[in-house]
């Protein structure tokens, strides 16, 4: 039994050396070719290179997000009432010591 | 072409493929062909490498918006590579393809015995190392394409368990329980090429 797992695992050193001592593999240039020629068909990828395209995939990325803030100061608005922000932050900025909302 | 490609980064080229060049990746290809001929040479029979480089190479490309610059490109690249080896293995499998060796199983029991036999030190040669290769292949092909995978990476190639998790898409722990598994599996192969009809080695 110990001579055969001897065995063994003389076997697999020697078949795990032979995997690490593989020759060298010669490429041409026809293969190069072929992969080029297949490429070319498939067309340029043209994608993140087109900033306006790259600029609509982010912006559609938001916009849930964008839509469901509106919805919530639409309806923060509605049930507040509209306040004119920018006249009164004029009034406080004119005569800050008098200043009463 | 090789001289140009020298002065060029890859995120150079990269950049000028994505932008529409198609004819840049060439530089790449160039640059890389070797090392991703070597990395599928190891994996898949000589008849079907440049089927599967090409594979590899057509998939980098298609996939190469997705890289934005993560890791090195070479690292990127083996992925793919070892990826498109691992499919092709996924493939063979379904189809139940034939055994790669071209040696009958007696032939092969006697090369398995002979390079068991401790005592048999003088055949360290080419020609031992080729049957080596072919007794290799031959219990590979009765593996599953995951064991496999894994088997190559962490035995075979001694890659860490984190790099070969990393190149398979496969979370650590199973690395490192398949590998474990595999290595029984193909022990279990390699015994029932040495033992005799009989029970005895």
């Amino acid at each position: 039994m110990r001579k055969r797992a001897r065995m063994i695992d003389e076997l697999e050193k020697r078949l795990f050396s032979a995997y690490g001592a593989q020759e060298g593999v010669p490429q041409g240039d026809r293969w190069r070719e072929s992969v080029m020629g297949e490429l070319r068909r498939l067309g340029p990828l043209a994608i993140e290179g087109n900033g306006e395209a790259a600029f609509g995939r982010l912006a559609w990325r938001f916009s849930a997000a964008a839509v469901f803030v509106a919805l919530i100061l639409l309806v923060y608005m509605l049930s507040n009432g509209f306040v004119d922000y920018q006249d009164l932050a004029m009034q406080y900025l004119a005569n800050p010591i008098d200043f009463i909302i | 072409m090789g001289g140009r490609a020298s002065n060029l980064s890859d995120e150079d080229i990269i950049h000028r493929v994505i932008a529409g060049d198609v004819n840049a990746f060439e530089f790449l290809l160039e640059r890389y062909q070797a090392r991703v001929f070597r990395i599928i040479g190891r994996r898949v029979p000589w008849m079907d490498l440049e089927e599967v480089a090409h594979d590899a190479f057509v998939r980098a490309y298609i996939s190469l918006s997705t890289y934005e610059r993560r890791g090195d490109f070479e690292s990127w690249l083996t992925k793919i590579a070892v990826r498109a080896c691992y499919d092709y293995w996924r493939e063979r499998y379904k189809r139940r393809e034939q055994p790669v060796s071209s040696l009958s199983e007696d032939q092969l029991k006697r090369l398995a015995r002979a390079a068991a036999d401790q005592s048999m030190r003088s055949d360290a040669g080419r020609a031992a190392s080729l049957e080596a290769r072919e007794l290799l292949a031959w219990a590979m092909d009765r593996l599953s394409p995951e064991d496999r995978a894994v088997l190559e990476l962490v035995y075979l190639e001694e890659r860490p368990v984190k790099e070969a998790a990393e190149l398979l898409g496969w979370s650590s722990v199973n690395v490192k329980v398949r590998a474990y598994r595999s290595r029984k599996k193909l022990r279990a192969i390699l015994e029932s090429l040495i033992v005799e009809e009989g029970g005895t080695s």
